[in-house]
């Protein structure tokens, strides 16, 4: 009787393509969901990786402190070129448009962010803060797996890992996570996807993890098969200048467009290991990070989702107090993280780590990086089964 | 007389039943096939259905030691490398005429004919700055990458060798460094080599060789670490990743280790990399309790003294050629082989390839396919049987692999790629299927003598090529697709 609601969207898409109407307007109206006052549905978290260990004092810098100067004497940032905070913090210069959330009170920054007896290892690292475990135990899965099967939350997705790399935070939940890199080749394949009449899974693939492995991905495409086939890959993002993580940025505005239900998205961006001539490529990684956050926002807010979303920036951890000979820092502890979204209250959170105060050369974290996870898990997501002992922080 | 021909007769009854009983199976030569090669065909496995353990593995690993091994040196680079040198004198000398004149002639021969560079790429002009020509520097380099992708590749394909190209794509994944770093075709090549060279000897030579490899120190910032403030980049991920394995060693370690490798220099325009004394921190350092000035060479050796050294590099191996995990009982045994034979890495395959803990059921198809695995695989299955299709070419080869998350010279950070499980994604599963249904054409196969509706056809197909039985229902489905299906399908992503 009525028009399939994937039909009409793909005239609404053509139409938008001849100009007459502005088709991301009308799609909002119709894929409206509003986060509950205090449920969780429709709210969303999006991560972004920033691979490699960002260093946290060039990112949020205190330009008052005079040891911060002396330490680095080569790859410090000048005071009057800082975005000022307060009377004694500011970000980097690359940062502005991150910079004017913050100034909208749309933005949290979290400092002092570490842990125990922290890990400098990349690998190890990052194992840690994806699983959310302490650094002298191994956790087989991500954070936010462990989360949903905790509370039995039952969504019809886990999340989206965009750029197509492992799943990290998710991962262990291979059935309901997905990695992805092309929207349009993932419809297409999908869709060409044969039915595999997998005979009876004898012991084989119990014994051999390997190929349970491979089966479960094989599952979970089945199923995108039937219930992916919303997604319009509609352009209507792709506008706007070039940067290094503008296809997954597109590709997950797209999907929460179409699935607005889906709670988690993870974006990427690598190159943060600044072991040589940091200053510059410090420099061009924030301008990403700041065209990431900034294209996303105005993404969100467009499709109406920006208060039902929180964005949170985190890396495995930070950089060395001092600089090294090769103008670079050396993999170090405590760090910055940022929570932006509609809801989040904005601010600064934690205590400025010490710089006087150092344990062999870093900083000594002031906030466990599970309060945040904590946080999220409560005050975001409302999940009242999950107790932990961790601090909460009120930045949502 | 009676005798002796008795005697024949026994000797010649043995040889023929002798032969037979202690020949590998079907499945056993599948299983060492699919460890040692990218690929293997119908006739390799019948080769090796005739063989008895030792001389299999023998067979598998390859060619004896003083067998020279032959250079290919890419044309491409040839030329590269000598117009190198004339654009960085020229850069340094700041004479922009001659280094247009270089520049024109890659121009013309080469980056027109790629639209990506036109569009990016204006002429030199006669004046320009330092940073300027450096990018157009780099441009070439990016230029020729695919190029030096595609020499490895078909290396993989035609080598004598099979098995020194198996492993060494493993030292590449081992002792990392990324073309995005390091940014120069000539020293990525000859690192490339030198795995190649060094695949099947000792190890502690070649951690040594890693060490003094001026692809790697530039990837891990060894030449920018200075000897009153080191860089601790290359100490930590020779403890970490290269040789110990996480946790064995302590902060303190690296940071003493660090200085221990200061010293070495690279000169882009000899193209020459040096350790130099003097550059070299050559004060006392305490590395895991002892003291003395320690030099890169004395901290190698104290390296190779631990037995968490070869304890780690067994566990590698066992993870990329046997089984995921290693009992204990196995990793003593043959860590311990390892160590007492001077880190041998032949000596090692041959007791690994030769041992009936690498021949347990559990072990067939229990590992991943990597995508060059893959798409060789594949690539060798459809050349075999007279049915590629002319544009599955090397091209390809090296596009897809990298969609499925495999650009050869380009792991993705020091750990290189994980493998595993971890090359089974939504993503690169798809790209897998893809791949297969792209270059499966049935107008090539109605033209062909392959009888690929037969029910004798697709089981030998899977007898042959997959490492464990098809575990879909091929029942259903139209006949023509059962071979697709197999190919398509979970088992052919094993090895």
């Amino acid at each position: 009787m009525s028009l399939k609601r994937r039909d009409f969207l793909k005239i609404v898409a053509g139409l938008g393509f001849s100009g007459l109407i502005n088709p991301s307007s009308i799609y909002s109206q119709l894929n409206r969901v509003q986060p509950k006052a205090k449920g969780r549905e429709g709210r969303r978290l999006i991560l972004i990786q920033l691979i490699g260990g960002n260093d946290g004092l060039n990112t949020l810098i205190p330009f008052e402190d005079d040891i911060y100067y002396k330490s680095r004497p080569k790859i410090s940032l000048k005071k009057e070129n800082v975005l000022k905070i307060n009377s004694e913090q500011g970000l980097h210069h690359s940062l502005k448009n991150t910079f004017s959330l913050y100034k909208e009170g749309q933005m949290a920054l979290i400092q002092g962010v570490g842990m125990d007896n922290p890990n400098l290892s990349h690998f190890r690292a990052m194992d840690i803060i994806e699983t959310g475990s302490s650094s002298n135990e191994v956790l087989k899965n991500g954070w936010l797996a462990r989360t949903f099967n905790e509370t039995n939350t039952s969504y019809d997705w886990n999340g989206v890992v965009l750029g197509g790399g492992f799943l990290g935070p998710l991962r262990g939940d291979n059935l309901k996570s997905l990695s992805l890199k092309n929207l349009k080749f993932f419809k297409n394949s999908t869709e060409k996807l044969q039915k595999l009449n997998i005979k009876e899974l004898s012991l084989l693939s119990k014994k051999n993890e390997a190929l349970s492995h491979i089966l479960n991905v094989e599952k979970s495409l089945q199923k995108t098969n039937a219930k992916f086939n919303e997604i319009n890959a509609m352009e209507t993002f792709s506008e706007g200048k070039r940067f290094p993580l503008k296809k997954q940025v597109e590709t997950a505005l797209t999907l929460i467009q179409s699935n607005p239900q889906i709670p988690v998205f993870v974006l990427t961006i690598p190159g943060f290991d600044t072991h040589r001539n940091q200053l510059k490529r410090h420099e061009v990684l924030m301008g990403n990070l700041d065209q990431t956050i900034s294209t996303l926002t105005k993404g969100l807010k467009k499709i109406d989702q920006w208060d039902s979303s929180l964005i949170l920036t985190y890396s495995e951890f930070g950089r060395r107090v001092a600089e090294n000979e090769s103008l670079g820092t050396d993999h170090g502890t405590a760090n910055v993280f940022f929570a932006l979204g509609g809801k989040v209250r904005g601010g600064i959170y934690g205590k400025r780590p010490s710089l006087k105060n150092l344990d062999k050369g870093n900083l000594v974290y002031t906030t466990d990086y599970r309060s945040i996870y904590y946080s999220i898990q409560k005050k975001w997501f409302h999940f009242p089964k999950i107790e932990r002992s961790h601090k909460l922080i009120s930045f949502v | 007389m009676k005798r002796k021909s008795f005697k024949i007769l026994i000797t010649l009854f043995f040889f023929l039943i002798g032969h037979k009983v202690f020949a590998l199976t079907r499945s056993e030569a599948k299983h060492l096939l699919a460890r040692t090669r990218f690929f293997y065909s119908e006739k390799d496995l019948r080769f090796f259905m005739k063989q008895d353990k030792l001389k299999a593995a023998r067979f598998a690993i390859g060619a004896y030691k003083g067998n020279q091994l032959k250079k290919e040196t890419p044309r491409f680079l040839v030329q590269l490398r000598r117009k190198k040198k004339k654009m960085i004198k020229a850069l340094r000398k700041e004479d922009w005429k001659s280094f247009n004149r270089e520049f024109l002639f890659f121009y013309n021969n080469y980056l027109q004919e790629s639209k990506k560079n036109m569009m990016v790429l204006p002429l030199p002009e006669s004046e320009m700055s330092k940073r300027e020509a450096r990018r157009m520097m780099r441009k070439i380099q990016n230029f020729f990458f695919p190029r030096l992708q595609k020499w490895w590749i078909r290396r993989m394909i035609s080598s004598e060798e099979p098995f020194r190209e198996v492993l060494t794509l493993f030292w590449h994944n081992h002792f990392t460094t990324s073309f995005k770093a390091v940014k120069d075709l000539n020293l990525l090549y000859q690192q490339n080599e030198l795995w190649r060279e060094k695949a099947l000897g000792s190890f502690g030579e070649l951690a040594r060789s890693a060490i003094y490899d001026p692809a790697l120190g530039l990837y891990l910032d060894l030449p920018k670490s200075k000897k009153n403030k080191p860089n601790e980049n290359l100490a930590r991920e020779l403890f970490e990743l290269f040789t110990l394995g996480i946790g064995n060693y302590s902060e303190k370690d690296i940071k003493e280790a660090s200085r221990a490798l200061t010293g070495f220099r690279y000169n882009r325009l000899k193209d020459i990399y040096i350790f130099n004394e003097k550059l070299h921190d050559g004060s006392n350092k305490v590395i895991f309790g002892k003291q003395g000035n320690f030099d890169p060479e004395d901290l190698i050796d104290i390296i190779l003294k631990k037995s968490e050294t070869s304890r780690f590099i067994v566990k590698k191996i066992w993870k990329e050629f046997v089984h995921p995990n290693i009992t204990k009982k196995e990793l003593d045994y043959f860590s311990n082989i390892f160590k007492n034979n001077n880190y041998d890495i032949r000596k090692l395959f041959l007791s690994i390839f030769t041992s009936d803990s690498f021949y347990e059921m559990k072990n067939r198809g229990a590992l991943v396919k990597s995508p060059i695995h893959f798409i060789l695989s594949y690539y060798s299955f459809l050349n075999e049987k007279g049915i590629r299709p002319k544009s599955f070419n090397i091209n390809v080869i090296m596009r897809m692999s990298k969609k499925m998350g495999m650009e050869l010279f380009n792991p993705p950070n020091v750990r290189g790629w994980t493998g595993y499980t971890s090359w089974i994604n939504t993503n690169t599963l798809l790209q897998r299927k893809a791949l297969v249904r792209r270059f499966w054409k049935y107008r090539i196969l109605r033209n062909s003598n392959i009888p690929f509706r037969k029910e004798r056809f697709v089981k030998k197909v899977a007898n042959i090529y997959l490492p464990l039985p098809p575990i879909i229902d091929l029942g259903k489905g139209a006949k023509s697709k059962k071979v697709f299906n197999l190919l398509s399908g979970p088992i052919f992503q094993l090895r």
